[in-house]
């Protein structure tokens, strides 16, 4: 009998299954009594009687266990919540400060995420968009965008596995008119949103059509393509298909053809007009030629192709053509052009990488910061709860039902946090999208949101919640109940205080490396946009001519006997604009094989003085000198230093068949941003008025500062005088400059605000964590006065023992932050030299501030009245 | 005066009677065994908690046994309160049957 016991025993899996759903509930005696039950059966009628009989109780008292089950956990839930919700109580100033902390953490990291997001979702919503590239030349040093003339058509025919190719050039800004049907209402704008491209480009990029389709669209080369956006503006609500927009004086109106969707904000190629490439031949371009490299040459490769493969077959394919040529072919994904594009002549207004990683790391840190917060103030704030602890342990809790109590006491914190948190970024979005120029929306229920937030709170709520979990469920009750971990006894717990000691730390490391950078990055950024541009661009105002022509004259006259205008002059393109770019310049002693790529931009007299351009050599263009308007350019120091011209004044130079010679050297202007380097550029003299074509002319007007309103008024009445039917526009130049460091702009600020964020937080934290200590230690505060403890002595004491970790933090936050900020400055071609004193600065404001956060609380133990926290002892 | 219920009588009784071997098995076992019935655990065990909640009966755990997994038995015992329960309960058996010895039908 007693042989066979270890055989006889119950069916296994009920037996488990019966354990699992009693146990953490019900009396072990009833699985005692089961088992006993089981082995009477057995002597009585024998196994299988017995095993049936088991069976058949398990399942008959499955729907009473269950319910017990549910009943019970319930029970158990519900203390939780109760326990969890009177402690946030109890703990007022706590609570709100963890909450708080938490909740400005969230609220940043989701509007960096929504940040970064949109950045990183540029041009994704293409179809097929990993099928989609442009075409990069690279020469090993330089890469460009712009390619041969005659690529795109010749790629098309020759490989099957090229679906689609299109040719595309950014425009200038220019003026459009639109004229109604009834020719009554003239609509005219100052527009930079035109393109230039092959009408295949609707088929690379899979446009959607609004009114009209791919047939009717361009088909004739004077037809045009709008946005919806642009029919509304031009046309209202007129139908726009069949009306006309001007674009030069006096020619043939171009055709609405077909108007598409919107593109979506987030693409790098933003334009609202599409203008047939036909126009290049009629202004005199080869667009078939394998010599020329002036367009953008977009691509759509078949499904699956490879990309590599494919670049070095259109890189043989181009040798073919050209025995020299001597350019790699980079086949660059569409999706990539946003954020990774460092190529010359690109397009304006891309993104830089680098932001998206500098917020990426900004809100790993603050994430960082909040949650060791949240560690430390839970840790300190259990301590107090380990009667809590001991009494469940010993009314049976499990060690690891106490865990998920207190990681779901975390977790509840974490989610009313970030509902706090959603509602602020709900309210503040409307001011971000205004503030970074974005159109961001706030949807839980996108995926992608959906998800970080869930992330959030399993960071903050488990990873935060678990190491005060088991570090409270590990607690011995018997310890617990004898007094040995006393609440009282800060230092008490070794490895709980240095593993604490090493988050304040930490945290204020972070502090001194967030401020020193956001000084760092400021700085960089402010002496990229105020690094001297050779110019100057306030009080200049500046109009775009439109088709006024010869009525220039008469404005000009007009406003110069204004006392608050003192000067005005014209030029082709606007500062900002590259202008022109000319192939065939030469001039004497230039190397015969050199091959040039020249801006050219026109000026009017007086356009040098009036922005204060220096000349470095020769002189100005004078109306004193007849030749000027033909045959006469000035050049810039760049030019002359590049090809290397020794006494250039008088040297003989053509520009596109011009013949002239150099009169003046200019000094060199950052036209265009610092992220550009300056290049070689040769200006002519823009004098006939009548002979203009395009619509790129500007008119500009230096005021004078003080009466800016005045001078305004002036411009204003004198073009409405002189040129009734066409409204004046007029903008600043500074404005136009601004736009240019508006990325710059926005990331200083935003960059300012999250390091304001993190020392909050941080601040938060420290001040918890001085407000637990100095409680716990108010007992020995008030004995150490007793004894006779100057309240100096104590105010020392107390703050020593948090400085001290706050001055190592800064020793090491200095070269951590030296070193990431040196690395980041490397990727620029202008920059500022880190100075110590930022270093300096930022470890005496952690100081500051730490011990601001420090002090009201130890201020207010010193203070306290040794009577009324001893009288119970 | 409270009486007690059908099922609250049975294991008072039977746990009297079961003296110091009243508990889970043991109980069970008379009670079919007078009933002729099966009883569900819940039927027994939850009318056991709830009579030692309202104070009829007392248990105590014994020591574990190894037939029973290494599980202890609550032996049951009864309570003051149940003794004067089972007072009034055959108090009132008797008064209701007084007279009767024999059950017929009527004519």
């Amino acid at each position: 009998m007693m042989n066979n016991r270890n055989k006889i025993r119950p069916p296994f899996l009920v037996k488990k299954l019966f354990e699992v759903i009693l146990a953490p509930y019900t009396e072990s005696s009833e699985l005692g009594d089961a088992e006993e039950r089981f082995f009477l059966t057995y002597e009585k009628y024998g196994l299988s009687k017995a095993k049936m009989w088991y069976r058949k109780n398990f399942i008959l008292s499955l729907p009473r266990n269950i319910k017990n089950t549910i009943i019970w956990s319930f029970i158990m839930y519900s203390n939780y919540i109760k326990i969890a919700f009177r402690n946030f109580i109890k703990n007022k100033s706590f609570s709100i400060i963890n909450v708080t902390g938490l909740t400005i953490g969230m609220a940043g990291i989701i509007f960096i995420f929504l940040w970064v997001n949109d950045e990183l979702s540029y041009d994704n919503y293409h179809n097929d968009a990993d099928d989609l590239y442009r075409i990069v030349y690279s020469d090993g040093i330089n890469k460009q965008v712009k390619t041969h003339t005659a690529l795109a058509a010749a790629l098309k025919s020759t490989f099957p596995e090229v679906v689609e190719t299109a040719r595309m050039m950014p425009s200038a800004k220019i003026t459009f008119k639109s004229i109604s049907k009834d020719g009554n209402t003239q609509r005219v704008f100052y527009e930079n949103t035109m393109i230039i491209a092959d009408p295949s480009l609707l088929d690379v990029f899979e446009y959607k059509f609004i009114k009209g389709d791919r047939n009717s669209a361009f088909s004739s080369p004077d037809n045009l393509v709008i946005t919806e956006r642009m029919a509304m503006k031009y046309f209202g609500d007129e139908d726009p298909i069949g009306n006309s927009l001007y674009l030069m004086a006096g020619s043939q109106g171009r055709k609405v053809s077909a108007v598409i969707e919107n593109p979506p904000s987030n693409t790098h190629l933003k334009f609202d007009i599409i203008i047939h490439f036909g126009i290049m031949d009629v202004m005199g371009f080869d667009t078939n030629s394998w010599d020329e490299t002036y367009f953008f040459t977009y691509i759509r490769l078949a499904k699956d192709t490879d990309r590599n493969l494919m670049s070095s077959k259109i890189e043989n394919f181009i040798n073919n053509y050209r025995a020299d040529n001597k350019y790699k072919v980079i086949l660059q994904p569409v999706q990539d052009i946003y954020l990774h594009s460092d190529f010359g002549f690109d397009l304006a207004g891309l993104g830089d990488s680098q932001f998206v990683y500098i917020f990426t790391c900004a809100a790993i840190i603050i994430l960082t910061i909040a949650c060791i917060n949240f560690i430390n103030l839970s840790t300190a704030r259990y301590l107090p709860r380990s009667k809590e602890v001991g009494m469940r342990k010993i009314v049976g809790a499990k060690k690891g039902q106490l865990i998920i109590q207190y990681i779901g006491e975390s977790v509840m914190v974490s989610v009313f946090a970030i509902l706090l948190a959603i509602a602020i970024v709900k309210y503040f979005l409307p001011e971000f999208n205004n503030f970074t120029g974005k159109n961001l929306s706030f949807n839980i229920l996108n995926t992608n949101i959906g998800l970080t937030i869930l992330g959030i709170i399993f960071i903050t709520g488990i990873l935060g919640g678990l190491y005060p979990a088991i570090f409270m469920a590990s607690f011995k009750p018997i310890n617990i109940l004898k007094g040995k971990i006393q609440s009282g006894n800060f230092s008490g717990h070794l490895s709980n205080n240095s593993i604490r000691k090493v988050l304040v730390v930490m945290q204020f490391i972070v502090s001194v490396v967030l401020i020193a950078g956001s000084i760092i990055i400021n700085n960089q950024l402010n002496y990229i946009k105020d690094k001297k541009l050779g110019f100057q661009k306030e009080n200049i105002v500046y109009l775009p001519m439109g088709t006024i022509g010869n009525d220039y004259h008469a404005i000009k006259q007009e406003l110069m006997q204004d006392p608050n205008i003192t000067g005005i002059a014209l030029s082709n393109y606007l500062t900002t604009d590259t202008g022109n770019e000319i192939k065939n310049v030469e001039w004497e002693g230039k190397d015969p094989g050199a091959e040039v790529l020249i801006k050219y931009k026109d000026i009017g007299y007086d356009y040098l003085n009036l922005l204060g351009i220096e000349m470095k050599e020769g002189r100005d263009f004078s109306r004193e000198f007849q030749a000027d308007s033909s045959d006469s350019f000035i050049v810039n120091e760049k030019f002359v230093e590049q090809y290397e011209i020794s006494d250039p004044i008088g040297k003989r130079l053509d520009v596109n068949g011009k013949k002239g010679e150099i009169i003046g050297v200019v000094e060199n202007v950052y036209y265009l941003s610092l992220y550009n380097e300056i290049e070689p550029m040769i200006h002519g003299l823009f004098s006939d008025l009548t002979g203009r074509r395009a619509l790129i002319e500007v008119i500009y007007i230096r005021i004078d500062g003080q009466n800016v309103t005045q001078a305004l008024d002036k411009i204003v009445n004198t073009w409405k005088k002189i040129v009734p039917n066409i409204p004046p526009e007029y903008y600043f130049l500074d404005a136009e400059y601004d736009k240019i460091y508006k990325t710059e702009q926005v990331m200083g600020t935003l960059i300012f605000y999250f390091t304001l964020f993190g020392i909050l937080i941080a601040c938060m934290g420290l001040f918890g964590l001085t407000a637990y200590v100095t409680e716990q230690r108010l007992k020995e505060i008030c004995v150490r006065k007793i004894l006779g403890a100057s309240k100096k002595n104590i105010l020392i004491n107390l703050s020593n023992d948090f400085l001290k970790w706050v001055v190592l933090a800064i020793i090491i936050g200095i070269p951590v932050s030296y070193f990431a900020l040196n690395t980041w400055l490397e990727n620029f071609a202008y920059k500022i030299n880190i100075d110590w004193k930022i270093f300096l600065f930022s470890a005496v404001s952690v100081l500051i501030i730490a011990s601001i956060t420090l002090s009201y609380h130890i201020i207010k133990a010193i203070r306290a009245n040794p009577a009324d926290s001893l009288r119970y002892e | 005066m409270k009486l007690l219920t059908r099922q609250e009588e049975l294991l008072l009784v039977i746990i009297y009677k079961l003296k110091d071997n009243a508990y889970g098995v043991t109980i069970g076992l008379e009670l079919e065994e007078i009933t002729e019935q099966e009883w569900t655990t819940g039927a027994l065990y939850d009318a056991l908690y709830r009579m030692e909640k309202h104070g009829y009966i007392k248990s105590r755990l014994s020591d574990p046994t190894s037939i029973r997994g290494g599980r202890s038995k609550r032996i049951y015992t009864v309570s003051q309160k149940g003794i004067e329960g089972l007072n009034s309960q055959k108090l009132v058996q008797e008064k209701l049957w007084d007279g009767i010895s024999e059950l017929k039908l009527s004519k």
